[in-house]
């Protein structure tokens, strides 16, 4: 045990780091083994993870709630705690039929807010902030590219995705990081923002992606099926499932319950069932309500399906037969995700100096809180 | 999409400067509508989490947050601390403080406020002069809506910075013309009689024990970090106001005796996350008392008009520190945050940073 506050506050420094700097300092297969370095000590309780929150209240939109989300978790072993909070204006549009959830960039210059703080578990100090973008696709690439490596087969080629956004990015960028992909049949709602993602990730990752018109066409055939959509309805049915598939899902409701039920091994990311909601009176949160988003197959219960954490750390065993359809649910994101791999963020830009230095002083105080 | 014409900035605020600009109106004016809105539901509030892990010998790494929002203002709150906690045995009680381990011998506690509708950082306010002021004036307008009117005596036990807000409020909502204080460290006290008396231009006179500090008071503010109850409940009289500002302080009968206890939230005041050894704290799982439960009422239902003293013969208690319930609600720290952040904005004070380092182009 160091002595109280050794260390003058003197020079210490807080890293401010951007965006496309946390990018440059974390290729997906770092974060994927910072990941699958922290998950054992979250097994084995050394590791901490506090629920995700999400306090809700009115704006002037009718149509639009604020949210402010947040979500921490402290890795002992690498030093650091970390807090992600996002505050966001949230809606639920309605687009081919399904309900979305859309945050929207109502900052100045159409931008989201999202930051990532980052904390010494020793000295309680901040080592760093930045904004959470990167890093939330990639560790929710990352994720779900773990419960491919140990789920899906060693000789899978070809993808089915579900999905053209942002995280349908980062689903790719980690399934290439695991398996050898030949082949990606992308299929997603609009057929503009299919090709475009296509044509833009074809070239990003040297593999080929081609846009399809229908799910089943993305689905059919493929060895490892990724959702990868903002739907908080099902995207994906138990009547395309394949023997030896391995299907991953980034969020709950995205998977139809028959499927995941019928799979001959499921893992879901955490037992953490859904977020912790707090709601100013009478407003409606499409997600949070019965039979939508985080109640949606409520029939499953979560907690007889090991964890990602008990898998990385052997306590269960990954695929066992090619013929073995598997299921790997990203159920809800961890705090916790954040500190393990914001302690790998941090260590590379220390090592490359890399990152905007503000005195530590000014987020640290004399007076007894 | 608004677009500004120049850049925003978010205001870094330290803890001399919210002493500075931070009046104890503004505090008690901010808290009173965020009680109010909260009752109303027209505010939300995300009790307290607790993330611990282990660093042996009783030591802890802990990580709080609570948040907050008041949507008439545009605003919503989120205070963090990064503590480095020590629980031990003194006279056969677990204790905990907080020790001072970032460098420089210092704390980590900050209120981010944020704007609901532009999303963007308003300020980042370093929080330990604000929650004291925060605490002391939640007491105070306790005292506003549940003392008799015409109160003009106080009883003070204690005599650290805490005990100096509660006085420091209650001045502000009361005609108060006497004030007596006690404390068992009777150095200490007169130092703070000395000082209190310079910072409310009235008299503060020390008196030689906690029963002579509260005979005759009409409000009698306990404000001590004492593990045993400072006041007999037998001492009080009809139509006293008692506030205290941690739930050790009281004994059972000065609960019995209240007509009426007020307290900030029914909610669960923390949600603790806990692997390995957990400290004492955290087991020790607090619950209503159901005894007491039914003349329990949330400080803003007071505010709204929806409970009170109903006699001036009642015996009317604030519990600030809870009785197994309510610790610092988000809420405080967005209320007291915002007002803060107003004065800082009225008078070009805080550090400006450019808004821009907090914002993403990357959707989240």
């Amino acid at each position: 045990m160091v002595a109280a506050g050794a260390e003058p506050i003197g020079q210490r420094v807080t890293l401010l780091l951007s965006n496309e700097e946390v990018h440059a300092l974390l290729p997906m297969p770092e974060c994927i083994a910072a990941l699958e370095d922290a998950y054992p000590e979250l097994a084995a309780g050394r590791g901490v993870n506090r629920r995700r929150s999400d306090t809700f209240a009115a704006t002037a939109r009718p149509d639009a709630l604020y949210s402010l989300k947040s979500m921490d978790g402290i890795a002992p072993s690498l030093g650091v705690g970390a807090v992600r909070i996002n505050s966001d204006i949230v809606t639920w549009p309605s687009r081919g039929g399904n309900a979305r959830r859309e945050k929207v960039p109502a900052a100045p210059g159409g931008r989201w807010v999202g930051l990532v703080l980052l904390f010494s578990s020793e000295t309680g100090e901040p080592l760093a902030i930045f904004p959470d973008g990167y890093l939330q696709r990639l560790r929710v690439g990352a994720t779900n590219g773990l419960g491919a490596k140990y789920l899906s087969r060693e000789d899978a080629r070809t993808v089915g995705l579900l999905g053209s956004g942002w995280q349908a990015s980062g689903q790719l960028m980690a399934i290439v990081a695991v398996r050898r992909i030949a082949k990606v049949r992308c299929y997603s709602t609009s057929a503009e923002n299919r090709e475009a993602f296509a044509t833009r990730m074809s070239a990003e990752l040297g593999v080929e992606i081609e846009p399809v018109a229908s799910a089943d066409a993305a689905v059919r055939g493929a060895d490892v099926v990724l959702c990868a959509t903002n739907s908080i309805e099902h995207v994906l049915f138990q009547r395309q499932v394949e023997p030896g598939m391995h299907l991953s899902s980034i969020k709950r409701p995205e998977i139809e319950f028959a499927a995941i039920r019928a799979a001959d091994r499921v893992i879901v990311h955490t037992h953490e069932e859904k977020p912790m909601h707090f709601i100013a009176a009478g407003l409606n949160v499409p997600e949070a309500g019965e039979g939508k988003g985080w109640s949606l197959g409520a029939d499953a219960d979560f907690r007889s399906f090991p964890q990602l954490q008990d898998l990385i750390a052997g306590r269960v065993s990954g695929r066992a037969s090619a013929s073995e359809v598997t299921c790997f649910l990203n159920n809800i994101g961890m705090g916790f995700q954040f500190a393990a791999a914001g302690a790998a963020v941090y260590r590379k830009a220390k090592e490359r100096g890399v990152g905007r230095e503000l005195p530590t002083e000014w987020f640290t105080e004399d007076v007894h809180p | 999409m608004v677009h500004r014409g120049r850049a925003s900035l978010t205001l870094l605020i330290e803890n001399a400067e919210v002493e500075r600009l931070l009046t104890v109106e503004a505090c008690l004016d901010a808290l009173e509508v965020a009680f109010r809105d909260l009752a109303d539901g027209r505010a939300v509030n995300r009790p307290r989490s607790h993330s611990y892990t282990p660093l042996g010998d009783g030591h802890h790494y802990l990580f709080k947050s609570m948040d907050g929002g008041i949507p008439r203002w545009g605003v919503h709150a989120i205070r963090l601390s990064s503590d480095h906690t020590h629980e031990f045995s003194r006279d056969g009680r677990r204790r905990r403080e907080k020790l001072p381990m970032a460098p420089g011998g210092r704390y980590v506690g900050l209120v981010l406020l944020f704007d609901i509708h532009t999303l963007e950082p308003l300020a980042i306010i370093q929080d330990g002069y604000l929650q004291r002021l925060r605490v002391g004036c939640t007491s105070g307008l306790a005292a506003k809506y549940l003392s008799r009117p015409e109160s003009a005596g106080v009883g003070l036990i204690g005599s650290g910075w805490q005990a100096g807000a509660q006085l420091l409020a209650l001045q502000k909502v009361r005609a108060v013309r006497e004030y007596r204080a006690f404390s068992t460290d009777p150095e200490r006290l007169r130092a703070f009689c000395a000082d209190l008396s310079a910072r409310l231009g009235q008299d503060v006179r020390p008196v030689a024990s906690a029963r002579e500090a509260v005979d005759g008071a009409d409000i009698v503010a306990c404000a001590t970090n004492s593990h045993d109850p400072v006041i007999d409940g037998d001492w009080l009289v009809p139509g006293q106001h008692v506030g205290s500002v941690q739930s050790h302080e009281l004994d059972r009968r000065t609960l019995e005796r209240a007509a009426l206890i007020a307290i900030r939230s029914r909610d669960a005041a923390t949600f603790h996350y806990l692997p390995g050894e957990a400290p004492v704290e955290a087991a020790e799982v607090k619950r209503l008392d159901d005894g007491l439960s039914a003349k329990m009422v949330e400080l803003g239902d007071i505010i709204a008009g929806r409970g009170g003293r109903r006699t001036p013969q009642d015996i009317t208690l604030f519990t600030g520190g809870g009785l197994g319930v309510s610790s610092g609600l988000g809420i405080q720290f967005c209320a007291v945050g915002y007002a803060v952040y107003q004065a800082a904005k009225a008078a070009g004070a805080g550090r400006e940073i450019p808004t821009e380092w907090f914002l993403e182009t990357a959707k989240p």
